[in-house]
């Protein structure tokens, strides 16, 4: 309970005695590459390989004269926008970026660093994590999207490749019986899970204290608290949302 | 003219400095010095803000600091410099970019190559014009302490901290930076505060020395008094370091 209170005391200190806009927008590019470069092959690898499961083994459950074919296309898609892209792309990214996040700044704190934005007069809180939140707001949302996208190819190829359905009969299967709200549905997910994960981390690696081994340790401790995070927002939201 | 009265501060219930006074002087390298743990760094960080000490008055040259108005707070430090323990450069940024970045943050109204102009400037002071373009993982730890005093005395501050600044440093090195110190505070008439453990600063660039013992303020006088006095803790301290010996305590 206290730490909740001083997570979100630490919210607010982001947005108390900034620095200007011009100095913002730098940092924020910065960091938005940073976690798109660092996070893009491993998204596209487990988004391909995730659609590629879900296709067969529909495929695999599914087989009976009476259901059409093209419904394993619609259950992947289905599946993988509403599920699989922002929950395992959030996942992912909480032990990729997260640990990231906690690990510079655990290390900025215990080298004092932080300590010298301070004395210069600097709201080190702000300065440091804003860029990190907002980067992560922009980035997320296109990694939820590529993975989508290569979630529902890797089904094809599955699919196709194993003869399990012809390529026309899961295009069809994709198109039939399409929510735009699905698409929406995904990207308020990918928000929500962008400021879980970076809030969350970012506190832990700026109140870390002591030597190496407490850096080590408060990424640790950011990647779970942030997959924990992740899985309750997604239960929530889909509560929320999908349940009205 | 750096005066603070009645200083405290608890970390839980752990009492680290009782009622702190004293005053450190303009044009002259003050020291603060005492055993492990006795509160040293959690002063230092007290008067230039990084703690928030419990009770008690801080004074920059007349002006309060630990008000709740934080203009008069952000202006304050704008005037103070400070190198920590291990430099605690930036080490995402090159050396130039360590020194620049007070600047860019600080004196918006510079234009880029005066402020060009400062950053080498300073880097000359130290000695290190000719590390500029590395990183902080690519200098030694003594150029490392260089370079934080280049960037702590780039605003131009009129007050310097150290801590420590020649904790890890070989004796010749060592003495080098005290030397560095002790130029810079008499050529810019700044004031300066040194925390150390090493004795031979001590007797050195010891202007104005202040004995700290299990957080309370406990002897302040000379490098030229010292030796003589009769505060038991500091004689112990002293007696240590080999500085007299155990008749004269
Ligand atoms: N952020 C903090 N939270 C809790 N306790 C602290 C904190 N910082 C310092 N202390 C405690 O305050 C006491 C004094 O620490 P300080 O770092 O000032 O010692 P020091 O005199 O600088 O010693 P050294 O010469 O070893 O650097 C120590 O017992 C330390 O445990
Ligand atoms: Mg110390």
């Amino acid at each position: 309970m206290k730490e909740l209170g001083k997570y979100l005391l630490l919210m607010g200190k982001l947005l108390v005695n900034r620095e200007k806009f011009s100095t913002y927008a730098r940092l924020i590019i910065d960091e938005a590459i940073v976690i798109g470069t660092d996070s893009l092959l491993i998204v596209a690898i487990v988004s391909s390989f995730i659609g590629a499961v879900t296709a067969v083994q529909t495929a695999h459950n599914l087989y009976s004269p009476i259901i059409p074919l093209e419904t394993i296309g619609s259950i992947v898609r289905d599946m993988t926008l509403l599920e699989l892209a922002p929950t395992f792309t959030g996942v992912v990214l909480a032990g990729k970026i997260g640990s990231n996040i906690a690990g510079h700044l655990g290390s900025m704190r215990i080298t004092e660093q932080i300590d010298a934005l301070e004395v210069m007069g600097i709201n080190s809180a702000s300065y440091l994590i804003l860029p990190k939140i907002v980067a992560s707001l922009i980035v997320f949302p296109m990694l939820v999207t590529l993975s989508a996208f290569l979630g529902i190819f890797g089904g094809f190829v599955a699919g196709v490749l194993t003869h399990s359905l012809s390529a026309e009969q899961y295009i069809a299967g994709i198109r039939d019986n399409f929510h735009g709200f699905d698409i929406f549905f995904a990207l308020i997910k990918a928000f929500v899970f962008a400021f879980l994960i970076s809030s969350i981390s970012a506190f832990r690696g700026y109140y870390t204290r002591g030597g190496a081994l407490e850096i080590g340790k408060a990424s640790t401790i950011a990647v779970t608290h942030s997959c924990i995070a992740v899985l309750i927002a997604d239960y929530l939201l889909a509560q929320l949302i999908l349940a009205r | 003219m750096i005066e603070f009265s009645h200083l405290n501060k608890t970390f839980g219930d752990k009492q680290v400095l009782k009622d702190v006074s004293g005053v450190f002087e303009r044009g002259k390298t003050n020291l603060i010095i005492g055993t492990s743990g006795t509160g040293k760094s959690v002063l230092l960080k007290c008067l230039v803000g990084i703690f928030e000490p419990d009770t008690g008055d801080i004074f920059y040259d007349q002006r309060k600091f630990n008000v709740e108005s934080n203009d008069r707070k952000q202006e304050i430090r704008r005037d103070i410099g400070m190198l920590f323990q291990g430099g605690a450069l930036f080490d995402s940024k090159t050396v130039e970019a360590n020194v620049m970045f007070p600047l860019t943050i600080l004196a918006p109204q510079m234009s880029k190559s005066e402020r060009v102009d400062r950053v080498d400037y300073c880097l000359k002071r130290v000695g290190l014009e000719k590390a500029k373009k590395l990183m902080p993982s690519e200098i030694s730890g003594g150029m490392a302490k260089r370079v934080g005093i280049a960037r702590a005395i780039v605003m131009q501050s009129k007050y310097l901290f150290c801590d420590e600044p020649n904790s890890g440093l070989d004796p010749l090195t060592s003495h080098v930076i005290d030397e560095l110190i002790e130029d810079i505070t008499h050529e810019y008439n700044i004031t300066t505060v040194v925390v150390t453990h090493d004795m031979n600063s001590v007797l050195e660039i010891g202007e104005n020395i202040m004995y700290m013992f299990e957080g309370e303020n406990v002897w302040q006088g000379t490098k030229d008094n010292i030796l003589q006095t009769t505060v038991k803790p500091l004689q112990d301290f002293l007696f240590a370091n080999k500085l007299i010996r155990d008749m004269e305590r």
